[in-house]
């Protein structure tokens, strides 16, 4: 076993066995019947045995056939039953115990992690996962188990015809295992080397779908086909090229395990011709010899399964040690001497995002410092891909700051938990999530407390009021899941009404306005500029005209802050906020001639 | 093998794919019948070591084989299979050479489903999605094909003639021999009967969960930020142990079945040996007779359980891959042209024009023509047909009832490639290839010059931002066109479009500002591209087509308006509302 694999194997160990809770003791319980069943299972090859050498005999022989073969039915049947109720129990067990686990790393996990994870996996390991590691604990696991018994137990019993015979077979099997896993890492070699080979034929294979549009439209269709044809000739060249070394090296595996026990015939045949052993401790061991074959074939077609659920088990182990919430660490460091204490302050706060296997990747923000009074709207703008929403995630604790500190209302950010940071902040998310429930419903997750006057006036606020005032039922209203029977601006005002009317001092907005018209984004920003002073806004925003009257704009250029000021300032300065305001306000005239 | 687990959904079982599956086997039938004799020969030969010891037992019980030393019958056995796998690797490479080639040219049959299928249908499905059949599914299915000729037809084969040999012998033996297996087989078929509407349930919960998870992953951000209640977590916890109480209850019911099917069937001997000794006793067989087929049962009935195991192993998983391949062979197809003949002019006149999309009209009754160089505007709520209409235009679809002509042919009598060298199509989605930028240029013209590219992506405000990639022109580009933003993505294809310089243009105008930092390189890029064509493009700011030649109002399917901006803006009507709705949002 490759260093790997034991690692795979612990954690798939500890995902089974950690919690003494979901009845480790039954899954013993369980195996130790399977021993019993195992021996049992074995006892037809004895059976023969005994046939043969009675067969010159007389009659009585029969009863005690039948009586050998009548017990190691009802044993084996009535062990193998019991020892299936205890795998039911445990594993399904483990997999309702898993699927809850997964929910509780969703509901506290660090949200930052969640999402670089991957919705579509996770629902994956929700659904496949899970199911995968419940199988192999209630059935696939415990067969294994008793396969490899099967045949321990079949080689021991052949202790009793000759042990030098026993030892042989030890010997063969054994060599044949060591030649077995060698095989089989290079088979495995070949075939990761063949994916990668085929991924970017695939491609092109690909493409010619994604493209048919395209193609269609500029008439090379042909020429199109022609390459399509050629992806796949070359796909089936290489995966036959491959296949000529790699069948042989599968069929390895399977003869290896079929000659073993035939070469330890062979032994067995010598030992007789010299008067070693006798003609029935021969044939005896022959028979069990031919049995072990058994168990060993079923051996193979489970280790491929197997490799199924060891993965599953490492894709959950990994999420659920990727998505550990972040520290908290106990000090908060208020600085007292600072008679009004800040809304939010950055200090040096540098941030990278980390790619798919940890690494870093693009600096997202760098040397960030500012500082933003309680009460007030601020604006973030700045080209795409600036650090805009990175820098609301920093303050919602999606990710901590490689360097630098953040603090809100004077302590620092990683003195709480998600949960703390959830009391204080309310949140206007770019992509926008509405329960399928009605109006009223959406807006109370916010405030549960909120009366009917108080929804009206976040709604007022958010110019959500006419399209509500529309509906049938109105606060009433069902919308359907995610809203969908909402426009995306109307869903987008009904998210706003639904952060305001939480009571959470720090209000975060992002992108809010992207899909509504320019009169309505100008209503709700002034609303939101006007609203009681002890909220703090912040909007990051494209949209310039909506937030000019800002109390203070935070101008960022690829991850660093290029200009602070209100828009007049701002403007005066020639700076980048005077460009991006300029080409904004180009861009609204234009006409085809 | 998940016998405790309810067998899954039934699909369609794919008859055109199986049939076009047959048709690709058939065109081999060397290659094919050599699989079939090979696989049966080495299934034959997998009792070489019952056979031996068959031998050795005769030999010292019976004497026979006087002259030959036991040690020579072993290894005669051992040889014997070797040649047995040998037998199987050869097996195994004919199967295989036939599977894949029977793979690409099932590939090749895909590709020309496709291209002739009407656009929407193609575009109802995502384009990953059929990535994934004919990449992924496709190979599973040559995995299926190259397996089932050794394991399927080798493995019965060689399992019934053996079968066949204890009946020749003694037939009451035979059915002594295989009595257990043909209970067990009984009992598998039991395993699920009266549990229908629990599996159902099982079923159901599973995609509950699923889709209850999915709900959360996407909301995750508002259940977190406002604190929604633990009834959230409740609601989720309370399926989960619903789920787990449905499938203990199912799998132990069913256990019963289960623990019979797997004691039955790998207890042929316990049922073979006392009534074989009877036999032998009552002088109704020979003591060689009975130890043969005593012998050679010898994991017959596990032989028959692992048979069983590998067959819904490998085959189980094959019913959705068939379906899904199975959906892409039966993709509707537009007709060739029967008379083909080549469009005169830019003319393009819709007469009578109906196309429904999901039992649900989009257009009805549609008549209008547009004269060459001629430019006009629809526009219209959404909803309106508006995108539909357009494509009716490079046939991208056909129409249900009517006629669309373009220079006086109409379009399905006009070859593809010369309705695609009359119009170019530039809309929002952008295809970039990963090939260079040079080509994804060319694609326009591949006769045109480096210069003549040059020039396109120079009309196309492009230039400047491909002089500053890493190799300029000769940057190849990653999948799909990553790396450049939206702007840039679509200046190519207006790049595309200009070097391809057909007569007809159709365009979306919301291509300009899906992109707000390049609108202004884009809006220039699209006056570039419009330039002495005839252009029909669809709408959304009202403003930029106050100087268009003509502007159709499309309301639910129909032109409800036309005219110029002039009259439009002033006289009562639908136009009129959506231009006073407009100006009143720019001015606040």
């Amino acid at each position: 076993m490759t260093t790997k694999q034991s690692s795979s194997f612990d954690i798939v160990f500890k995902m089974m066995f950690r919690d003494k809770a979901t009845g480790a003791g039954k899954y013993l319980f369980g195996i130790c019947l399977r021993i019993i069943e195992t021996c049992a299972a074995a006892m037809p090859a004895l059976i023969v045995v005994l046939t043969l050498s009675f067969l010159q005999q007389t009659q009585s022989a029969l009863a005690i056939v039948a009586i050998i073969c009548v017990t190691t039915f009802a044993v084996r049947s009535t062990v193998l039953m019991w020892s299936s109720i205890q795998f039911f129990d445990f594993g399904f067990d483990l997999g309702a115990h898993t699927r809850k686990s997964i929910v509780e790393s969703l509901f506290i996990g660090s949200l930052g992690k969640i999402d670089a994870f991957g919705p579509s996996k996770i629902v994956s390991l929700m659904s496949d996962a899970a199911y995968e590691v419940e199988t192999f604990a209630s059935e696939r696991s415990a067969d294994f188990v008793a396969t490899v018994l099967g045949v321990v137990v079949i080689i021991g019993a052949t202790f009793f015809f000759d042990w030098r015979l026993a030892l042989t077979l030890i010997g063969v099997l054994g060599f044949a295992g060591l030649f077995l896993s060698k095989t089989q890492t290079m088979a495995k070699r070949l075939w990761v080397e063949r994916q990668v080979k085929t991924g970017s034929v695939s491609i092109a294979l690909g493409e010619f779908i994604g493209g048919m549009s395209v193609l269609r439209m500029f008439g090379t269709v042909g020429e199109a086909k022609q390459v399509f044809e050629e992806s796949v000739a070359a796909l089936h060249e290489m995966w036959l090229r491959y296949e000529k070394t790699l069948t042989p090296l599968a069929i390895c595996a399977g003869a290896l395990m079929d000659l073993a026990p035939v070469a330890a015939v062979i032994l067995a045949a010598i030992l007789y011709e010299s008067d070693l052993i006798s003609a029935d401790a021969m044939i005896g061991f022959s028979v069990f010899a031919l049995a072990v074959g058994v168990p060993l074939k079923r051996i193979l077609i489970y280790f491929t399964t197997l490799d199924l659920a060891v993965s599953s088990f490492s894709r959950l182990h990994s999420f659920f040690e990727g998505t550990r919430p972040p520290s908290v660490t106990s000090e908060t460091i208020k600085d007292a001497s600072i008679p009004a204490l800040p809304a939010i302050e950055f200090r040096d706060v540098s941030f990278t995002y980390p790619d798919t296997e940890g690494n870093n990747s693009q600096v997202v923000l760098q040397d960030v410092s500012f500082s933003l009074p309680q009460g007030g709207l601020t604006a973030i703008v700045g080209p795409s891909g600036s650090g805009k929403s990175t820098v609301l995630k920093l303050i919602m604790r999606h990710w901590d700051p490689k360097t630098g500190e953040i603090f809100v209302e004077g302590d620092n950010v990683k003195s709480f938990s998600i949960e703390d940071i959830a009391t204080r902040v309310s949140s206007v998310p770019q992509e926008v999530y509405l329960f399928r429930d009605s109006v009223r419903a959406n807006l109370q997750i916010a405030n549960p407390t909120a009366t009917d006057a108080e929804l009206w006036h976040a709604l007022d606020c958010a110019q959500a009021t006419p399209f509500i005032n529309d509906m049938p039922g109105e606060l009433d209203a069902e919308i359907g899941e995610g809203g969908l029977s909402l426009s995306g601006g109307e869903r987008q005002r009904l998210s706003i009404a639904r952060a305001m009317l939480k009571e959470a001092p720090l209000l975060l907005l992002d992108e809010p306005t992207a899909s509504i018209d320019g009169a309505s984004a100008r209503r709700i920003m002034a609303a939101l500029g006007s609203e009681k002073s002890d909220k703090t806004v912040i909007v990051v925003s494209h949209a310039l005209f909506s937030i000019k009257h800002a109390d203070q704009i935070l101008v960022l250029n690829n991850g660093r802050l290029e200009e602070t000021g209100t828009h007049e300032t701002l403007l005066r300065a020639k700076g980048l906020y005077h460009r991006l305001w300029t080409t904004e306000e180009n861009a609204k005239s234009w006409s085809v001639g | 093998m998940n016998d405790a687990d309810p067998p899954p959904e039934t699909d369609l079982m794919g008859g055109n794919t199986i049939s076009h599956l047959i048709s690709l086997i058939a065109e081999r039938p060397v290659l094919a019948a050599s699989g079939v004799i090979l696989s049966v020969l080495s299934a034959l030969f997998a009792f070489a070591p019952h056979a031996t010891v068959f031998a050795l037992y005769t030999h010292v019980a019976a004497g026979s084989l006087p002259n030959i030393s036991t040690v020579t019958i072993a290894v005669v056995g051992f040889i014997a299979l070797t040649f047995r796998w040998v037998l199987i690797w050869a097996a195994m490479m004919a199967s295989h050479v036939l599977a894949y080639s029977a793979q690409r040219k099932l590939r090749q049959r895909i590709a020309d489903r496709m291209l002739r299928a009407p656009m929407h249908e193609l575009l109802q499905r995502s384009s990953g999605d059929i990535r994934a059949t004919v990449v992924d599914d496709v190979e599973a299915l040559e995995d299926g094909l190259a397996h089932l000729l050794p394991d399927v037809i080798g493995n019965s084969i060689g399992l019934l003639t053996i079968f066949g040999i204890f009946v020749y012998l003694d037939w009451r033996l035979a059915l002594a021999a295989i009595f257990s297996v043909i209970i067990g087989f009984v009992f598998m078929s039991l395993l699920t009967r009266g549990q229908s509407s629990a599996i159902s349930e099982y079923f159901a919960l599973r995609a509950k969960i699923q889709a209850v998870t999915t709900e959360y992953v996407k909301a995750l951000p508002v259940l977190r930020v406002f604190n929604y209640d633990s009834s959230a977590t409740q609601r989720i916890n309370h399926l989960i142990d619903h789920f787990k109480t449905v499938t203990k209850t199912f799998s132990i019911r069913s256990s019963i079945s289960h623990t019979a099917f797997l004691v039955f069937i790998t207890s042929n001997i316990l049922v073979l040996a006392p009534i074989g000794y009877l036999l032998v006793n009552r002088g109704a067989v020979t003591v060689s007779e009975f130890a043969f087929v005593l012998i050679f049962s010898v994991g017959f009935g596990d032989a028959c359980l692992t048979f069983l195991i590998g067959l819904v192993q490998r085959f189980g998983s094959l019913g959705g891959v068939m379906s899904r391949i199975e959906e892409l062979l039966t993709l509707p197809q537009m007709p060739e042209p029967t008379q083909p003949q080549k469009p005169l002019g830019t003319e393009i006149t819709f007469n009578d024009v109906s196309f429904k999309y999901n039992e649900q009209p989009v257009l009805t009754g549609l008549s209008f023509s547009i004269s060459p160089g001629e430019r006009v505007a629809l526009v219209g709520p959404s909803g309106s047909g508006k995108s539909t209409l357009v494509r009716l235009i490079p046939r991208f679809m056909d129409v249900d009832t009517g006629s669309v002509t373009v220079g006086g042919v109409d379009v399905r009598q006009i070859k593809d490639a010369d309705l695609g060298s009359t119009i170019s199509f530039v809309f929002q989605e952008v295809f970039l290839f990963s090939e260079t930028v040079r080509h994804n240029i060319a694609l326009g013209n591949p006769k045109a010059t480096d210069k003549d590219i040059e020039e396109a992506a120079r009309r196309a405000q492009a230039h400047d931002f491909i002089i500053d990639l890493p190799h300029g022109y000769d940057t190849r580009l990653k999948e799909g066109g990553e790396g450049l933003s939206l702007g840039q993505k679509q200046r190519l294809s207006i790049a595309r479009a200009i070097l391809k310089d057909a007569p007809i243009l159709i365009l979306d105008e919301a291509t300009a500002y899906a992109d707000p930092e390049n609108e202004a390189r884009v809006r220039a890029a699209l006056t570039e591209l419009t330039k002495g064509k005839t252009v029909f493009m669809i709408a959304h700011r009202l403003r930029s087509i106050t100087d268009v030649d003509r502007i159709f109002v499309l309301e639910n399917g129909k032109i409800v308006q036309q005219g110029h901006h002039k009259d439009l803006s002033v006289n009562a009507g639908l136009y009129r509302t959506l231009w006073h709705s407009q100006q009143s949002e720019e001015a606040a």
